[in-house]
């Protein structure tokens, strides 16, 4: 009988490799993978549109960052982990080789070659496919925007350096471990590569208190420094400082060590969990590992969900407060519409426009406490006549407005204040200066009237008013503006009336009338005349004063000292506004949550290998498929659900921390942002579930444990 | 042909050290067949693994065939395992995607592209073991003694000058033992091989020409076969017996 007989080796190879499509298949899904979403991530921060959004060096871009750390991460450690599986499967076969007298330059090479294969391909498809997902997934989000014009995605080609540099870091380390793999002496570890445990020292009743106290430690000291070092040294928090919140890796090592190892026995059925853990136990050191870099990607993965309805709900629950439908505040230097105006624009949009009011503004010097850091790292308390721009308005005017009545003693000021704001009244003001005659007012501050749309605007009383608003030319003058509609034909011709109104606002604003809301006229004139630079001069022009082209962007809509709040635009654009935020800090999720369930697959999988003789020898003992079943699932739910459940934790109580330490309460709209962050952990977990329920069944039949006999209610 | 003298290995385990081998010496002439027994912990795996090259021990001399095998580098020592060594473990080590045949034939082909001299010697091997009908088919579905046998017959591919078998008939019934031995006995026979096996069961020992006792890392007495195998299976179970009562 004649067969097609095989040569060579590398014909071996590739019989193998037909035969092991498994092994091969996870490996180049992982890469796949991995590479899909760090190129797509990439891509999509690195896209004009994000970089537009988030401002260079500021607070959200640097959350971005930290996550997309973390994402990165967590992308090369799985696919190290699918590498050194591979090499797990391979290495009774390398094994075999080694033992019948393969040399290990002629296996390097084969063993690269199909390594390459398996890593490089699928990585250069997904680097392809990475920034089709994410115009992809944008172009859906772009089917459900107001304005699709202004919402068009651009890439740049600096994501690909980011890609390359990732596969280059993959490759890099999954070779070194391939070297590592081969380079052994002893021949028989290659062969019982699979059967290798890890054992670990033994865990003491001290791990999960000191986990939990480095925990608190490390969120507390980290948080809270920089308050400390002003407080105590009058210094700004240098940057290593950062590094205080590095107790709190070692504190989830040690409770994760210690929930693995030791966990909760029972005293009932103190033996009951024995196999189980002792498993765990003897692939502690690379479970507990793993669990690690699951739990900080969980929380990663939460980090980037809350962020949206952290905010969304804020500014939603914010608009639906707002006293008025329509509020602007009107610059008297620049032709701006009138109500005349106003109510015909309403009319053309079949509109009627209900409880107009309006009342003057004027814009003052205020002065106060300014904070700079000398060449030390050292902070300086200056004092400054001006100090920042003061909208003032009178008594009567708040009247007209709110419909209110007041009583301000002269020489005493009132602050408008949002409630739900973090910041607080301005009560320090003692000196207000009208900038085109120098005339100063001596005030002291009264009491806070909240108000969401007058929020930031200061009440002086009648006369006080007319006086320090003598001689102020137009550029110093505004009209507020408020006004209902009835809108019978519904909410889009509201919605359409207020982008007409927008437009023209913008329209005829320039100058002055387009600058950011930090850039004080009072303090820019107050330097000049003390020969000084004013700080916001330095700032690049773009960021400080809008052009009309800038008038589609985020930031404009977000930093114009002018904006109208208008409910229903605000309402509509949140969305809009936010899809951007929302894109980039799902993308950050799903690259982590995907790195979550690549992990847990494949620690669940070398599990399945590692013990396979193990439940062999269980089952010639006579154990049960119930009670091998029961072994196998203890083991996954640690693997899926601990990290799970501490990485949600963890982020909950910093993201708690946070809302509180901001102004010492949580307030509705917070409140409202965590139960949604709530609901959204509600959805994470259930996937994680689900993904746990898949692997558990994968993992029963790698160790011939027929599931389906077991009976439902003790699965 | 096989020389080992003064063989000493150790095994570290934390802090501990525990000395496996405490200077074995042997040797086993050509065509000899040559069994290693001693109870579990006595070092018998060990120092086939060492003679293997599998792993690295301590101090000591390995020659095969006059070669020392001490000071050879990783790829010299592959060629010795690959050329000089044949090698049949107690759970076989078949690949599992390569047929019996081509199983057989792996080692051939890690030495170099595989001949029609080599796919003869391989037919050769399938014909005289008794295998040739499952030829075709995948280590999953043949029998246990098919297996070892498909690895006896891998072990001869390159006509090796030594034989060794770890336990060869550990996984084995009694039947599939029985032709696993006759198949050792029918490679010294036919292609006057020369086999060096490590077994715990006297019966298979009992087939051998000299059987090597070891104890504690030593060799505790030699005992040769003096042609009635009942007779030499009695001699090795009280010379075990012995060594036990000594140990009580």
């Amino acid at each position: 009988m004649k067969t097609t007989s095989i040569r060579t080796m590398k014909q071996v190879f590739s019989k193998l490799r037909r035969h092991a499509k498994t092994d091969y298949r996870l490996l180049i899904l992982c890469n796949l993978i991995a590479n899909l979403l760090v190129s797509a991530f990439s891509f999509l921060i690195w896209s004009s549109t994000v970089q537009e959004t988030f401002p260079p060096g500021g607070d959200s871009m640097k959350q971005v960052m930290m996550v997309f750390c973390i994402a990165i991460f967590g992308c090369l450690v799985f696919t190290v982990y699918a590498a050194m599986l591979f090499f797990r499967c391979k290495s009774r076969e390398i094994g075999v080789f080694m033992a019948l007298g393969a040399g290990k330059r002629s296996l390097a090479g084969q063993l690269f070659r199909e390594l390459f294969a398996s890593m490089a391909f699928p990585a250069l498809t997904g680097i392809i496919l990475g920034p089709l997902f994410t115009l992809g997934i944008w172009q859906i989000f772009r089917l459900f925007l107001p304005d699709k014009e202004g919402t068009v995605l651009s890439f740049t080609p600096y994501s690909l350096i980011i890609c390359a540099a990732f596969l280059a870091a993959s490759l890099l380390l999954c070779f070194l471990f391939a070297v590592r793999f081969l380079s052994r002496t002893n021949i028989l570890d290659v062969v019982n590569e699979q059967r290798k445990s890890e054992p670990i020292r033994d865990v003491r009743s001290w791990y999960l208190p000191a986990g939990i106290f480095l925990i608190v430690f490390g969120a507390v000291a980290g948080y809270g420094h920089p308050y400390f070092f002003e407080t105590f040294f009058g210094i700004f928090a240098p940057a290593w400082t950062n590094l205080l919140y590095l107790p709190i890796f070692p504190g989830i090592y040690l409770i994760i060590l210690f929930l693995v190892i030791r966990g909760k026995g029972s005293r009932k059925h103190p033996y009951r969990k024995i196999i189980s853990r002792s498993m765990l136990k003897f692939q502690g050191r690379q479970t507990v590992n793993n669990m690690l870099i699951m739990t900080l990607l969980v929380a990663g993965a939460c980090f980037a969900m809350f962020y949206v309805p952290i905010t969304a709900s804020g500014n939603l629950l914010a608009t639906n407060a707002w006293e008025k439908d329509f509020s602007m505040r009107l610059r008297a230097d620049q032709d701006m519409p009138d109500f005349e105006e106003i109510g015909q624009l309403a009319g053309e949009y079949r509109l009627t426009v209900k409880d107009p009011a309006e009342t003057p503004l004027s814009v003052l010097g205020k002065d106060g406490t300014g904070q700079d850091i000398d060449e030390n790292g050292k902070y300086i308390y200056y004092y400054q006549e001006v100090i920042a721009d003061c909208t003032v308005i009178s008594a009567s005017g708040y009247e007209t407005l709110t419909g209110e009545h007041i009583d301000i003693p002269r020489g005493t000021y009132d602050e408008c204040v949002d409630r739900d704001s973090p910041y607080g009244p301005d009560t320090e003001t003692t000196l207000l200066t009208n900038m085109v005659t120098g005339e100063t007012l001596d005030v002291r501050f009264g009491t806070v009237h909240y108000s969401h749309t007058l929020s930031g605007l200061t009440v002086l009383n009648d006369e006080d008013f007319a006086r320090i608003s003598e001689g102020l030319d137009s550029s110093w003058q505004e009209t507020y503006v408020q006004f209902n509609v009835d809108a019978p034909y519904g909410d889009e011709d509201e919605y359409r009336f207020s982008q007409a109104l927008w437009n023209r606002i913008v329209s005829a604003s320039s100058g002055a009338g387009m600058d950011s809301s930090f850039y004080s006229w009072a303090v820019k004139i107050y330097c000049d005349e003390q020969g000084e630079t004013y700080w916001a001069d330095n700032e690049p022009v773009s960021s400080v004063h809008f052009t009309q082209e800038d008038s589609d962007t985020f930031q404009f809509w977000s930093l114009w000292k002018y904006k109208p709040y208008f409910r229903i635009m605000e309402q509509n654009n949140l969305f809009m506004n936010m899809a951007i935020l929302f894109l980039t800090f799902l993308f950050m999720a799903i690259v982590c949550y995907t790195a979550v369930l690549i992990i847990s697959y494949t620690r669940s999988l070398t599990l399945a290998l590692s013990n396979r003789q193990v439940y062999e020898d269980l089952t010639r003992l006579g154990a049960g498929i119930e009670f091998r079943f029961r072994s196998v699932r203890e083991q996954l739910s640690k693997i899926f659900f601990l990290p799970t459940i501490l990485g949600m934790t963890a982020i909950t109580l910093f993201f708690l921390m946070i809302l509180f330490a901001n102004d010492g309460r949580i307030s509705l709209s917070e409140g409202t942002g965590v139960v949604v962050c709530v609901l959204i952990m509600m959805v994470f977990g259930a996937g994680i579930f689900l993904f746990y329920r898949r692997t558990l069944k994968v993992v029963c039949r790698m160790l011939g444990i027929n599931a389906k006999s077991v009976p439902e209610k003790k699965q | 042909m096989l020389y080992v003298s003064n063989l000493h290995k150790s095994y570290r385990s934390g802090s501990r050290t525990y000395e496996v081998l405490k200077g074995v010496s042997l040797n086993v002439d050509k065509g000899e067949f040559v069994a290693v027994m001693g109870p579990s912990g006595s070092g018998k795996s060990t120092l086939l693994n060492c003679i293997s090259c599998y792993i690295p021990y301590e101090s000591g001399l390995i020659t095969l065939s006059g070669e020392k095998l001490s000071g050879l580098s990783g790829e010299e020592l592959a060629k010795v395992r690959n050329e000089k060594l044949g090698f049949v473990f107690q759970d076989f080590m078949l690949l599992d995607g390569l047929t019996v045949r081509e199983n057989i034939l792996l080692p051939r082909i890690i030495h170099g592209e595989v001949t029609s001299d080599g796919e003869r010697n391989a037919d050769r091997l399938l014909k005289l073991f008794g295998i040739e009908a499952i030829r075709d088919k995948y280590p999953a579905e043949i029998s246990g003694g098919e297996k070892q046998r498909t690895a006896v017959a891998r072990a001869l591919i390159n006509n090796p000058l030594l034989i060794l078998a770890d336990e060869p008939t550990g996984n084995l019934d009694s039947r599939s033992s029985r032709a696993v031995i006759d198949s050792f006995l029918e490679a010294r026979h036919a292609l006057d091989a020369t086999i060096f096996m490590v077994t715990h069961d006297s019966f298979s020992a009992s087939f051998c020409d000299r059987v090597i006792i070891l104890k504690d890392g030593t060799v505790y007495r030699t005992l040769e076969n003096q042609g009635n195998r009942p007779d030499f299976q009695d001699r090795l179970l009280d010379t075990i017996k012995e060594m036990s009562g000594e140990d009580i």
